[in-house]
């Protein structure tokens, strides 16, 4: 009997320890088996987090007071754990694209089938969710139907995957640094180009595209016009080439794919680092509420801007400058950004360098005097909104309002903020103030020159000074930084090891190094007197956790200072 | 400086021999040197003195060997500092009981480490904390011999700079610490001293640095005199 006990007593114990095994294996690996997830962070909580502890989460759209973000499962519960407000939307988003609404909250749609994933399977709708105030998220929406509309909203679509780095696309947020105002070198070449700026010329050219009756992007009215475009800025001497890609559109109320479509672009080569790239755009096609296809004459929508690119392409042709300058002019936005999606999309597949992005739409109209220009910019981008105001300041004094609006994303600049470059609009009115938008009575006569003039000369002058003009000595070739930390028992130190090349004109006799906390920002000495050598280490003693940004300048016999190079991070950040 | 000769080399380097030496052997040289005083029989005319009366006032002054107790410390620092302490003790009535008040300092030049790794970084910090130390003490006097112990609060003030950053850290704290002593009475008034402390106290660093505390307590082991009055 006793036995018989002990082997009752064993079973049950074996019993209890597989019961316990069952429960560990159940309770615990979900995490690590997990993928990516969906999640909302407020940025106040993006405030105490270190840019290694959001490493691996990807910025799927920036929201005014939260990030919407991507990113393994385990590292989301990791920073709840921490006390780090996180909240998990969708635990498995790989097959599905979510609409996040605007406005009221969405209902629901009955007349969209079900989704299914790469298998078939059923993927479950999902209930809008709030995300802050006045914005929503919504499931799971097939990629091929059009977006959903309503009334009094926007729509924005979005993926899980892909996206920018979050320490990236929130460094500014996750570093506190605070938007510094831009120090802007002076150099009369600028100012002598935006004073060249012509109003009568703006208004040719947007009689001259107006003149195709309509340039919607699914009528022959759009090539027409990219055929004009292509031929003024060849006969400027510039190399221009057609960027051709299709996109889905609405033909007489019945939906196509493969709608051809074309960007023009149009290259002023750099001097010094030609790969390095400043990107001035807006689109050329236009829309019209009524009889679109048949008379959409688009002068302020987008007329305006795209005579802004022919103004500015035509002066900057005059050159030279260190960094190059590129022109686009977009097809097919008013379908939904296509053409500058499909421009921004494989300048990241190919690893373009574009310092930053100059997007002007409705710049003609003015509904007060004097108008404002809005600038608008999300977070990583918010350096290029001071830039632009105090370049404008120095060359081009217009009132300007700089707008902090990841939502405002109905221009050719969303594209470039999803593929992780640095952009931003400039519009008359980023709340729309022009009654003729979108109508056939949205004519040259309605515009204000004088304005777009202004317009032009600013963003002229910003594309010039983010350039920069050529001029003797050379400045240095191809910096590269390397950082590494010292500690001692109370401080830390980051040592960044710079190394660069001597410029072309082997004028130089020293040189100089500067430091930013932002990119392209207002950049501080950091060498006292100049280096003779090719290399320079600089010890951060404070903030040693914050990117730092560097551009070195050489110095030549005569004590000129040459241009900034190319800037560079300290590669503290991973991307 | 003129050039060199051949003597002049070999001193040059038998100085720098020598301070090395110096640096890591004098505290050891002094405790062994004290250890023997203090185990050596009394002479005749030091043990007439045992037998007079003593003040309630001592004053002492120690220096010796200390181990940091923290990790981060000894691989900046090494692990041999030459903390020196000087010490007043007030016997209260004849029941051993009484209250010390007194100062330690220390000094010394280490290396910053290479972040995550303790590997050199070659970039010279000198660290330097002093601590005002109070507290009670009992001791109890055994012939010529006298055994002590106490604990007390102290306050330590710090410093730490890196030569080549021109940066430099200041702060203070309060932390807790623990002695024992054994003295030997040499004269009326002299005796040979030996003590060992244990010190508590943990550091914050700057905020903005990101890291964490760092203990920069730990074992001292000490020799000297005291006079008493």
């Amino acid at each position: 009997m006793p036995t018989r006990t002990l082997a009752g007593r064993g079973r049950r114990f074996a019993a209890a320890l597989l019961l316990l095994a069952a429960l560990a294996v159940f309770a615990h690996p979900r995490i690590e088996a997990a993928g990516d997830a969906l999640a909302r962070i407020d940025k106040a909580a993006l405030a105490k987090l270190t840019l290694d502890e959001v490493e691996g989460l990807r910025s799927v759209l920036e929201l005014r007071a939260s990030w919407l973000v991507a990113g393994p499962l385990a590292t989301l519960e990791r920073l709840a754990r921490a006390g780090i407000p996180v909240e998990v939307i969708d635990r498995d988003p790989a097959a599905r694209w979510f609409e996040v609404t605007i406005g009221p909250e969405p209902k629901g749609d009955s007349r969209r089938p079900p989704l299914a994933d790469a298998r078939g399977r059923e993927v479950p709708q999902l209930a809008p969710v709030p995300l802050e105030q006045g914005v929503w998220i919504t499931a799971a929406v097939d990629q091929a139907a059009g977006p959903s509309t309503m009334p009094g909203s926007r729509v924005i679509r979005v993926s899980a995957a892909g996206g920018p780095a979050l320490a990236v696309a929130a460094q500014r947020v996750i570093q506190r640094v605070p938007a510094a105002r831009a120090e802007v070198r002076d150099d009369p070449r600028i100012a002598a180009l935006a004073a060249e700026v012509s109003p009568d010329r703006l208004r040719t050219s947007v009689e001259a595209l107006q003149s195709f009756q309509t340039r919607d992007a699914t009528t022959t009215g759009a090539l027409s016009a990219a055929n004009f475009l292509y031929d003024y800025f060849r006969g400027l001497g510039l190399a221009t080439r057609y960027e051709d890609f299709t996109f889905p559109g609405t033909i007489d109320g019945v939906r196509v794919t493969g709608l051809p479509a074309t960007n023009i672009v149009v290259t002023i080569p750099g001097s010094v680092s030609p790969d390095q790239v400043v990107v001035v755009g807006a689109h050329y096609d236009s829309f019209g509420r009524e009889q679109t296809r048949v008379f959409a004459p688009g002068a302020d929508d987008n007329g305006s801007g795209t005579a802004a690119l022919m103004e500015i392409a035509r002066l900057l042709a005059r050159g030279p400058f260190d960094f190059s300058v590129r022109i686009v002019a977009f097809g097919a936005e008013e379908y939904g950004l296509h053409g500058s999606r499909a421009h921004a999309t494989a300048a990241r597949a190919a690893g373009e360098r574009i310092l930053a992005v100059l997007n002007l739409d409705m710049i003609g109209y003015t509904d007060r005097v004097p108008e404002d220009l809005d600038v608008v910019v999300d977070t990583a981008s918010e350096w290029l909104g001071s830039r632009y105001i105090a370049v404008a300041d120095k060359y081009a004094p217009l009132p300007i309002a700089r707008r902090l609006d990841p939502l405002l994303r109905a221009s050719d600049h969303a594209p470039f903020w999803d593929n992780g470059y640095h952009a931003m609009l400039g519009i008359e009115d980023a709340v729309l103030n022009n009654p003729y938008y979108h109508r056939a009575t949205d004519r040259v006569e309605t515009l204000n020159f004088d304005f777009a003039a202004g317009v032009v000369r600013a963003t002229l002058a910003v594309a010039a000074d983010l350039a920069q003009p050529s001029r003797a000595p050379a400045p240095p070739v191809g910096p590269s930084a390397r950082t590494g930390f010292l500690r001692s028992l109370l401080s830390r130190v980051k040592l960044t090891e710079l190394a660069w090349s001597p410029p072309s004109d082997r004028a130089a006799v020293g040189y100089h190094v500067y430091r930013s906390p932002t990119p392209h920002g207002t950049y501080q000495r950091v060498t006292g007197s100049p280096v003779t050598a090719t290399s320079f280490t600089d010890r951060v003693t404070s903030a040693a956790d914050q990117v730092a940004y560097y551009v070195v300048t050489a110095v030549d016999g005569a004590g000129r200072e040459s241009n900034y190079s190319v800037e560079v991070d300290d590669g503290t950040i991973r991307r | 400086m003129g050039r060199l000769d051949g003597n002049d080399q070999r001193l040059a380097s038998g100085v720098g021999a020598r301070g090395s030496l110096t640096a890591g052997h004098r505290p050891l040289a002094t405790v062994l040197t004290l250890a023997a005083v203090l185990l050596a029989p009394p002479a005749r005319a030091q043990g007439s003195g045992a037998t007079a009366p003593e003040g309630p006032l001592s004053v002492s002054v120690t220096a010796g060997a200390g181990v940091p107790s923290g990790d981060v410390f000894r691989d900046v620092y090494g692990s041999a500092l030459v903390p020196v302490v000087g010490q007043v003790d007030l016997r209260i009535g004849t029941s051993g009981f009484g209250v010390f008040g007194g100062l330690r300092w220390v000094s010394v030049s280490g290396e910053a480490v290479v972040e995550n790794s303790s590997e050199p970084g070659g970039e010279r910090v000198k660290f330097t904390m002093t601590s005002w130390r109070v507290g009670p003490a009992w001791g109890v006097q055994r012939g010529p011999w006298r055994f002590g112990a106490g604990a007390g609060l102290a306050y330590n003030s710090y410093r730490e700079e890196w030569e080549s950053a021109r940066l430099s850290i200041e702060d203070s704290g309060i932390g807790a610490m623990f002695q024992g002593n054994v003295e030997r009475r040499l004269t009326r008034r002299l005796s040979a001293l030996l003590r060992v402390e244990y010190s508590l106290f943990e550091a914050d660093p700057p905020e903005d640095t990101g890291l964490g505390s760092v203990a920069l307590g730990g074992i001292d082991i000490g020799g000297g005199v005291a006079i008493r009055f």
